[in-house]
């Protein structure tokens, strides 16, 4: 009942969490479900993608009509992605890991101090009707690093895919969250039925901590809209610094 | 393509919240129902009948899983017949291609 109880809270905070930031909340929970719960790690990978699944399908019944996914531009970004995806599978084998590690830190790095230099100009509002997504060429790039990534290092990449669409493509980022959710699911549900055929996906943990991400993801759509934009923007700079710093230190 | 948010076909977005609360909540009723059972019979871990319910409840339980797992194709299907019925064909047409690459991984999966 403990590990249940521990299940459930670890999946508020993950749901929670990748609502607010566009993530599926993968990130977050292999290696909370491997380091604190001891489970395998294809079994975290497999309750994993439900979550980012729940997580998605939580912002996507509860989001305002203002407050939606750029459908469109998801479906175009998602396209290279799973490109990248298959590239980065394939290359994967051929390339060691310390090399992926620094590759990864380099990237998250990178996006983050982009952030922050466009953060740096005039407030924004955090929804807006009014944009035209630009540098197609660079977004249609950097989604297939994205992919690549994915498919490198077995992370969902929303954590690039929003910077991309925010910093680089000029979306307002709370339609780069809410679109970068739309597509997380997607990508997700590419992977899951690998997962469920093989039988990595464990009934019991995977419906309390999925159940418990469709709540949090909920709550955090919810809150979402009472939010200000800097406070995201900082939550996002800081979540990518620890994440590179983290995989910066499993490359030395 | 440079179409800016608010621009899809009318009524696209409200359908699809529609589909994703209809789907998510049958998914998250079966799946309930699923740890409810099993929790009920948990810990009697002996005998035929208790091995039939567990079996049961996992069942019920995956079952929901998988519902909850093609949401996502179903959304994107949603907005593949509006910007079909819109003419908005090359969104169509990328609307397909992302169906049929989950298509093709349900296969590959399943």
């Amino acid at each position: 009942m403990t590990l249940l109880l521990g299940l459930f809270a670890s999946g508020l905070a993950a749901g929670a969490l990748g609502a607010l930031l566009g993530l599926g909340g993968g990130i977050f929970l292999v290696p909370m479900l491997t380091l604190v719960f001891g489970l395998p790690v294809r079994v975290a990978v497999g309750t994993s993608l439900v979550c980012v699944i729940a997580t998605s399908a939580g912002v996507a019944a509860l989001a305002s009509e203002e407050g939606g996914a750029d459908v469109p531009l998801a479906l175009r970004l998602e396209i290279a992605t799973a490109a990248g995806a298959v590239l980065g599978g394939v290359v994967s084998a051929f390339i060691p890991a310390r090399i992926l590690s620094f590759v990864f830190a380099a990237v998250v790095f990178g996006t983050a101090g982009y952030t922050l230099y466009k953060a740096a100009g005039p407030g924004e509002a955090m929804y807006r009707r009014d944009y035209t997504p630009k540098r197609w060429g660079l977004g249609y790039s950097v989604a297939s690093l994205a992919g690549m990534v994915s498919g490198l290092l077995g992370v969902g990449g929303g954590f690039i895919k929003v910077p991309t669409m925010y910093a680089i493509m000029g979306v307002p980022l709370g339609v780069a969250t809410a679109t970068s959710n739309f597509m997380v699911g997607i990508t997700a549900a590419a992977s899951v039925f690998v997962y469920l055929g093989r039988g990595d996906v464990r009934p019991v943990i995977t419906v309390v901590t999925a159940g418990a991400v469709f709540i949090g993801a909920a709550a955090g759509t919810l809150l979402q809209g009472r939010l200000k934009v800097s406070w995201l923007r900082w939550g996002l700079v800081l979540l990518m610094f620890g994440i590179g710093a983290q995989m910066l230190l499993k490359g030395f | 393509m440079a179409d800016g948010h608010g621009r899809d076909p009318a009524g696209m977005d409200a359908m699809m919240r529609r589909v994703s609360r209809l789907l998510s909540g049958f998914a998250l009723a079966l799946m309930a129902l699923g740890l409810a059972l099993a929790i009920a019979h948990g810990n009697a871990a002996s005998g035929p009948l208790s091995l039939g319910l567990t079996l049961r409840s996992h069942r019920l339980m995956l079952f929901g899983v998988g519902t909850l797992a093609v949401l996502p194709g179903v959304r994107v299907l949603v907005a593949m017949s509006y910007y079909t019925a819109a003419r908005r064909l090359a969104e169509a047409l990328v609307a397909l291609v992302v169906v049929l690459e989950l298509i093709a991984s349900m296969i590959t999966g399943g």
